[in-house]
């Protein structure tokens, strides 16, 4: 793609702006502030990758991929504000994900241990990650909070804080992993992936493209699977006292 | 049994203590009206003694040892909680009979399960119905046997004949009246009623502003209540 190309694409953002000002929507600023941060990150990352497949060290990957788990451990942990010591607790789930799911795939010989694939698997994997913590952590948070009758039963019955949350842990981690199962069903009928659709545009044949996004779908699932037991099961403590009673975080 | 000393209780973002200062005591084999007016703390107080809820200072005691010091799965499988609303988990009558006894790996034949519903005058024959099918004092009996199949050593109850017809009322009454005394079981029930209380139960605990104003036997509270917020209470209910 072209530089003149690329200045071109703003009109996207121009025309949004637009139909923001019409609908009288007040979001031109929110608009204008999201297209350059989107510019900017996108920018960056695309010259500090140029840079990590030149230098191909594995410090450099490391790296990058402390600094991505960080951000989405930091933004998936924003759901709860209100859980003191959260943002550790997911921070180690998806670090342990994608630690797991990584290693699976080297072990395996499905990729190969360069920067290359590394970094943009387990860039995909950590997003598919977040996404599914936040769901985890607002789904526990509702259903805690609607649930304190039925847990306090149980407590009254003897029942272990794990075996009072049971039901409702179940409950969130089938929640927090539907998203992932929905895409794996409609893959390639409802929408193209944006990494197939990438290695295309960028040349690579659409097979090749296509055994690629077979691997990220299904390390997609064992990932939200991992990350969305692994983080109920740090998490659910944190709505009990350590006199074993339920505290009552109230859902915003 | 169950000794209260000096228990202060304030929720948070309230100026003003529930309880300060509230001293209690309830012996082994006793059956116990808690009464009081509304909002005086009663529910609160039975969740204090099953650990459901913590206090800010002060002492609870059972049977000599202070609450905080057992395990606390061990002390609310003896110190059994009957709630006011009963919560009915999904699945049948029979899941929902024996959620205690599975919660802690317990078996518990078919003779018992029978046993007990008929014991509360409930049909052996729904013991695979959907419990959400029950009526709401059928549901209440099921879960004064759900707690009573752990064999607690004290029963606490929160109105559990508030929603009851007249005629389940007294089989429940009759029943838990039964196994205090042949099984020395001992209960501390809130109640609103009075007739209740003269009916059935031996003492009474008198809650009211922050602090336990009176306990003592029942007759005494209708003969020769010592407080004066005492006597106004039974005036008052007495004419309900």
């Amino acid at each position: 793609m072209s530089i003149l190309a690329l200045w071109l694409t703003l009109l996207f953002v121009l025309v949004t702006m637009l139909l923001s000002l019409w609908q009288k929507l007040r979001l031109e600023k929110d608009i204008l502030i999201a297209a350059m941060r989107t510019a900017v990150q996108l920018l960056a990352i695309g010259y500090i990758l140029q840079f990590i497949f030149d230098q191909e060290h594995m410090l450099f990957i490391i790296l990058i991929l402390v600094v991505m788990i960080t951000v989405a451990a930091w933004n998936a942990a924003s759901r709860g504000k209100e859980l003191r010591g959260l943002f550790w607790r997911v921070l180690s789930t998806i670090a342990l994900t994608q630690g797991f799911t990584i290693s699976f795939m080297l072990l395996l010989g499905v990729i190969e241990p360069t920067a290359q694939y590394i970094i943009p698997i387990s860039g995909m994997i950590t997003g598919n990650a977040m996404v599914v913590s936040g769901l985890l952590i607002n789904q526990m948070k509702r259903s805690i909070y609607h649930a304190i009758p039925e847990i306090e039963l149980l407590l009254s019955l003897g029942a272990s804080n794990r075996q009072a949350v049971h039901n409702v842990l179940k409950n969130a981690v089938k929640s927090s992993m539907i998203p992932t199962i929905d895409a794996m069903r409609t893959v390639g009928l409802v929408q193209l992936p944006g990494m197939m659709t990438g290695m295309i545009i960028a040349g690579a044949s659409p097979v090749e493209a296509v055994r690629y996004q077979i691997l990220i779908m299904f390390s997609f699932s064992s990932s939200a699977a991992l990350t969305s037991i692994l983080l109920g099961m740090f998490i659910y403590p944190m709505w009990f006292t350590k006199e074993g009673q339920v505290q009552r975080i109230k859902v915003e | 049994m169950i000794v209260l000393q000096n228990v202060h209780k304030t929720f948070p973002g309230e100026k003003q203590p529930l309880f300060e200062n509230l001293n209690a005591s309830l012996h082994e084999g006793s059956f116990t009206g808690l009464i009081g007016p509304s909002g005086s703390g009663k529910s609160t107080l039975l969740r204090i003694i099953n650990r459901l809820e913590g206090i800010d200072r002060g002492n609870i005691s059972f049977r000599g040892q202070n609450i905080r010091e057992y395990p606390v799965q061990t002390l609310r499988r003896q110190i059994g909680f009957v709630f006011q609303q009963a919560i009915m988990l999904a699945g049948t009558v029979r899941d929902n009979l024996l959620l205690g006894p599975r919660l802690h790996k317990q078996s518990v034949t078919e003779e018992i399960c029978v046993q007990a519903l008929q014991d509360v005058d409930l049909d052996p024959g729904l013991l695979d119905h959907d419990a959400s099918e029950l009526s709401g004092g059928q549901q209440q009996r099921l879960s004064l046997l759900r707690t009573l199949l752990l064999k607690p050593k004290v029963l606490l109850l929160d109105e559990p004949t508030s929603a009851l017809d007249e005629h389940s009322k007294r089989t429940v009454e009759q029943y838990v009246r039964r196994l205090n005394r042949e099984q020395k079981l001992t209960v501390l029930w809130i109640t609103h009623d009075l007739e209740q209380l003269k009916r059935i139960m031996d003492d009474y605990w008198f809650l009211a502003n922050g602090q336990l104003v009176e306990q003592g036997s029942v007759e005494q509270l209708f003969t020769e209540p010592k407080q004066r917020l005492t006597r106004e209470f039974v005036g008052q209910e007495g004419t309900h």
